[in-house]
């Protein structure tokens, strides 16, 4: 009960009653969604990585993604010619159900990565640093992507979580030292 | 009328200690220890947004609003009151920002009609609550509403609703007696 109204003494009876009942009323409620991520994108895009100027920030994200596109589909081709093996050849008989499917799936993708990687190692000299550097940023964030899924697939996977936290450990000390907090998710 | 000394709303379900170490440590830009900040006060200010706004839409952006505005502004957060306290403060002043520039939603919401969507939600939301007293607060204008809710509901005394709405004590006092009294005229119809 509301004791602060044991010292309004303009108040009738029937004022009393409506203010106690006020004061019982529940003072929490559940959102009909987990609004916590749109919370933390908002907080990241303002905070923790020190945005360029709109334009700027724009073009920057878009050459990486042409850069890492092009990455990418050369490692794939590249794979495919040096290794004239298809990647989803050692489980053809597997492909007929749907889960066996997309367990081959994950196989080759997995075959074409490390391909693309490979692919990606072989390049030489320094007009392909920007490249390989990129490459690796690409290839760290789809290996935590990864290992993040494994370990929902598989809670219990000690593999998966020691991946998985040293390539968090690992992304999160190479962020560039500058003026901007760090936040960390 | 001058209210009794108050226990301030509970801080949360957890330990106070931990929650000024989770202020300490969001204080220095640790996003973890905000996100259970976050976790621990969600629902009191989601409560709060929804009857101040009477809109579940407008009360989910209002709660964004309230934690991102809480983030930007924690390094000035001396501790003179609860986390708790600051926190609803915060959440008050983004709404009253919020209804000032928005003065054609805050018109479309008028008529009791309006209200059906709303009340849907805060049964949703808080299903063991009173409709006839929902409907009842969320039929008061702006100011009242805001007042009544933080002194009836909440727990407010005057002068913290006072620093919390930036206005005089008088100008509270007088504004939770004129929703005191459009209250009952609307319970009595």
């Amino acid at each position: 009960m509301n004791d602060k109204l044991d010292h309004d003494t303009d108040l009738s009876p029937e004022e009393r009653d409506v203010l106690a009942r006020l004061g019982v009323l529940p003072r929490e409620a559940r959102p009909a969604r987990d609004l916590w991520p749109m919370v933390a994108a908002r907080i990241a895009a303002d905070r923790g990585f020190a945005p360029l100027p709109r334009r700027r920030r724009l073009g920057r994200v878009l050459t990486q993604f042409a850069a890492a596109l092009v990455i990418f589909a050369a490692g794939v081709l590249a794979g495919r010619q040096w290794n004239p093996r298809p990647a989803a050849e050692p489980v053809p008989a597997l492909a007929q159900s749907g889960s066996l499917a997309a367990a081959a799936e994950v196989q080759r993708a997995g075959s074409e990565y490390v391909a693309a990687l490979a692919s990606l190692r072989r390049l030489e000299g320094p007009g392909h640093s920007l490249a390989k550097e990129q490459g690796c940023e690409a290839a760290m964030s789809t290996l935590y992507g990864a290992a993040h899924e494994l370990t929902r697939l598989s809670p219990d996977d000690q593999g998966a979580r020691q991946i998985l936290q040293t390539v968090a450990v690992t992304r999160s000390t190479a962020q560039p030292a500058g003026p901007a907090p760090t936040v960390r998710f | 009328m001058e209210p009794a000394a108050r226990p301030e709303p509970p801080e949360t379900p957890a330990m106070p200690e931990i929650t000024e170490l989770l202020v300490v440590r969001a204080r220095a830009r640790d996003a973890r220890a905000f996100e259970e900040l976050y976790r621990q006060h969600h629902g009191r200010i989601y409560a709060l947004a929804l009857r101040l706004t009477r809109d579940a839409t407008r009360a989910e952006e209002l709660t964004q609003d309230a934690f991102v505005r809480a983030w930007e502004t924690l390094p000035a957060f001396r501790g003179d009151s609860s986390f708790a306290t600051w926190l609803h403060g915060v959440t008050v002043r983004v709404f009253l920002e919020r209804s000032r520039a928005d003065r054609k939603w805050e018109e479309r919401i008028a008529t009791a009609e309006d209200l059906s969507g709303y009340l849907m939600e805060v049964q949703r939301a808080m299903p063991e609550t009173s409709l006839a007293l929902e409907r009842a607060i969320a039929s008061l204008p702006d100011g009242a509403r805001t007042a009544l809710v933080l002194y009836a509901v909440e727990g407010y005394r005057y002068e913290e609703i006072a620093r919390m709405l930036g206005l005089a004590l008088g100008t509270i006092k007088a504004q939770i007696h004129r929703a005191r009294r459009l209250l009952m005229e609307v319970l009595q119809k």
